[in-house]
């Protein structure tokens, strides 16, 4: 293994205060060297003391802070760390957002996995997380894929945008792979960070794990219509973007990727998956959207059994008495075909 | 000594447009402003784009390739090659009027705020026969960069061809989007211009704009990623105005949304009149998504209604029905604020 580069953890604040500790304190627990992990931490325009508070990191070994002269879109913040970002030297970086922590050996683990599988077309680690639920409960998430495997650019996509929670913690980069598309992704706004990973696909193939190595703790509550409309744009601008790739290149490669039927069927299930959750808040505006959308995809959605005691529900304003939960449980995939499984253990790898 | 003229960028990219791409150059080499350059980034054209944009070497236009077809980023590309003061993106199948850079750019010096200029336009066809079009609005005017943002929540106002821009405020706000968004990147840039600087409005017609064949235009609305693109566009506005606290824009919001809801309850009505109810069914109830209050429209009814009857109903439209995209009436009063000129 190689160990003349260094890791950088990057962390963009805004307002952070109350939960800046716990993410700094994850990166100082890690398992690996401590002397090649490089924090950098830059607010943007904070005005709830975050800024003083991290001027109190700063005088810790390893840790920088910087702070834009003005506010910055959240959709431009990664451009603007770029311009802080290239005065450093290191291989591989990963993006904390405030409040989320690092297990332990999150950047020995994805680190040994860069080291042995990485190569100029392949530099992006996706792993999977534990989300904290409102109550402050750690809940373990179904993993993607039942297998660690390396999937391949373009075509494996879609399992993950139509499955995948897909945070920046999730997502450990090499240099090469983050530097030029950071500023690419306009219209996503940053807890639709998957969707940035997105970018990376085009360019890069993904080492996946099943393991959690990250606590993701969801400071905002999203826009599930959003999420949904933007996962649906993504696949079909992959999917042609991939049907003029696959028809000039006469391969057939495109075999083993999933059709847009698969993928309106695994991005309907979420938008129902979507609606229960909006019954359970009582946002009966996102539970109706999220059912059309489920139609918009598969229009005999709507003869489905979980369909109609969400459909009922929403009529009745009352939850509905079955466990809609039950039927709409999402089950882990086998990597896809045309994958290449990972056949060892990860702890079996030297770090 | 009179100071000289600043220098003005004109950047044409282009893809298999070699029919038009004469025209094009001739139109920015003709111009009667004197301090142009030109620059032609070809994008891996298939056709003999490259010969042609050759000949014209020797006149002083520069000429460039790329590896890869790169669509949006080019513009980029070319923003970056660029060395004027202004800059103007001309698409190769566009034409610019002679007195284009001239009218703008003097407005431009006259006014240091203002960071990009729309003229009118006219379509023209792969035949050169021209339509004409009223203008987007009343007068010639100059207006506030925030009130004029609201609109491209709504509209893209004008394409690339009609425009000039400080290449300082071009770069300053990170120019065109490239990847997700290049359907709707013009009024997107439009936006972001009008968040940092003022705009100009010149009522004349300085460039003709290509139309090619419609079906082309409505091949892109099968699979939604058109309509999808605009809600994402609108959604991410609405959070830049919230961020710099552009009130006028994210109040406008419900309208922008409600304007995506009618305009793919069209597009669900075509699909209706072309007999194909399922893609008609997605823009329904795309629309409802957008808007849920569209259901209260006679739009709605109507459409839905004409969905019911499809299947049973082979009546043929006439072509005056079958033109669901055209028919705005414009001529707009300028934003608030404005100044005539």
């Amino acid at each position: 293994m190689t160990d003349n580069y260094n890791i950088i953890v990057l962390i963009i604040a805004d307002n952070n205060i109350n939960n800046i500790d716990q993410s700094i304190a994850s990166i100082q627990q890690q398992s690996f060297d401590q002397k090649r992990i490089r924090t950098i931490v830059i607010d943007n325009g904070s005005s709830d003391g975050t800024y003083e508070k991290l001027i109190n990191y700063s005088r810790i070994k390893n840790i920088s802070v910087y702070r834009f002269s003005s506010k910055r879109p959240r959709t431009r913040l990664l451009y603007f760390a770029n311009s802080i970002l290239k005065y450093f030297n290191y291989g591989y970086i990963s993006i904390l957002q405030p409040g989320d922590i690092l297990y332990p050996d999150y950047i020995a683990k994805h680190a040994a996995l860069m080291d042995k599988y990485a190569t100029t077309g392949r530099g992006l680690v996706i792993s999977e997380a534990d989300i904290t639920d409102k109550n402050g409960n750690r809940v373990p998430q179904t993993p993607v894929f039942s297998d660690d495997c390396i999937l391949l650019k373009y075509k494996h996509y879609p399992y993950i945008l139509t499955n995948g929670s897909g945070h920046y913690v999730q997502c450990f980069y090499g240099k090469n792979i983050i530097l030029e598309p950071l500023s690419d992704l306009p219209v996503c706004i940053d807890f639709t960070d998957m969707f940035k990973i997105a970018a990376y696909a085009f360019k890069t193939d993904i080492i996946y794990i099943k393991e959690p190595l990250s606590l993701i703790n969801p400071v905002k509550k999203e826009d599930p219509v959003y999420d949904l409309i933007l996962r649906l744009l993504l696949v079909t601008r992959l999917d042609m973007v991939n049907s003029v790739r696959f028809s000039e290149i006469a391969h057939n490669d495109s075999d083993d990727a999933p059709g847009m039927d698969e993928i309106n069927t695994q991005l309907c299930s979420l938008s129902l998956q979507y609606a229960i959750d909006a019954l359970y808040t009582g946002d009966y505006s996102v539970t109706k959207k999220a059912l059309l959308f489920a139609e918009m995809l598969k229009h005999d959605i709507v003869k489905s059994k979980t369909y109609h005691l969400i459909k009922q529900a929403l009529i009745s304003r009352k939850l509905p008495e079955t466990n809609t939960g039950n039927l709409l449980h999402r089950k882990t995939v086998d990597s896809p075909p045309g994958s290449l499984l990972i056949n060892r253990q990860l702890q079996n790898i030297r770090f | 000594m009179k100071d000289k003229k600043p220098l003005v960028s004109i950047m044409i990219p282009n893809r298999n447009h070699s029919m038009f791409l004469s025209d094009c150059i001739e139109s920015a080499l003709n111009q009667t402003y004197d301090n142009i350059e030109i620059i032609i980034l070809d994008n891996c054209s298939d056709d003999n784009s490259v010969e042609v944009a050759a000949k014209y070497i020797n006149r002083g236009v520069r000429l460039c390739k790329n590896p890869e077809n790169i669509m949006n980023n080019s513009y980029n590309i070319l923003s970056l090659m660029a060395e004027g003061k202004y800059i103007t993106l001309l698409c190769a199948d566009d034409i610019i009027r002679p007195a284009f850079i001239e009218k703008s750019v003097s407005i431009m010096e006259k006014h240091q705020d203002v960071g990009y200029v729309h003229c009118e336009r006219d379509y023209i066809d792969e035949n050169n026969n021209i339509t004409e079009l009223d203008p987007f609005y009343n007068c010639s005017f100059i207006a506030p960069g925030e009130s004029a943002a609201p609109i491209y929540l709504l509209t893209d106002v004008a394409q690339p061809a009609q425009c000039l821009m400080r290449r300082d405020t071009f770069l300053s706000v990170l120019g065109y989007e490239t990847e997700f968004n290049h359907c709707n990147a013009d009024r997107e840039l439009w936006f972001r211009l009008s968040l940092v600087s003022n705009y100009a409005y010149l009522q004349e017609k300085l460039a003709c704009i290509r139309i090619h064949n419609a079906r082309e235009t409505i091949l892109a609305f099968k699979n939604l990623f058109h309509t999808l693109s605009l809600y994402a566009g609108i959604y991410s506005q609405g959070e830049y105005s919230r961020l710099y606290g552009f009130e006028n824009v994210y109040k406008r919001l419900p309208d922008a949304y409600n304007k995506l809801a009618t305009e793919s309850l069209k597009i669900a009505m075509h699909f209706v009149k072309e007999n194909k109810p399922d893609l008609a069914k997605k823009y329904i109830l795309f629309a409802e998504i957008a808007d849920e209050h569209i259901c209260a429209h006679e739009q709605y009814h109507k459409t839905a209604n004409a969905l019911k009857d499809c299947n049973k109903n082979t009546k043929a439209f006439s072509d005056n029905e079958r033109h669901v995209f055209t028919g705005h009436t414009r001529r707009y009063a300028p934003p608030e604020g404005f100044q005539k000129i």
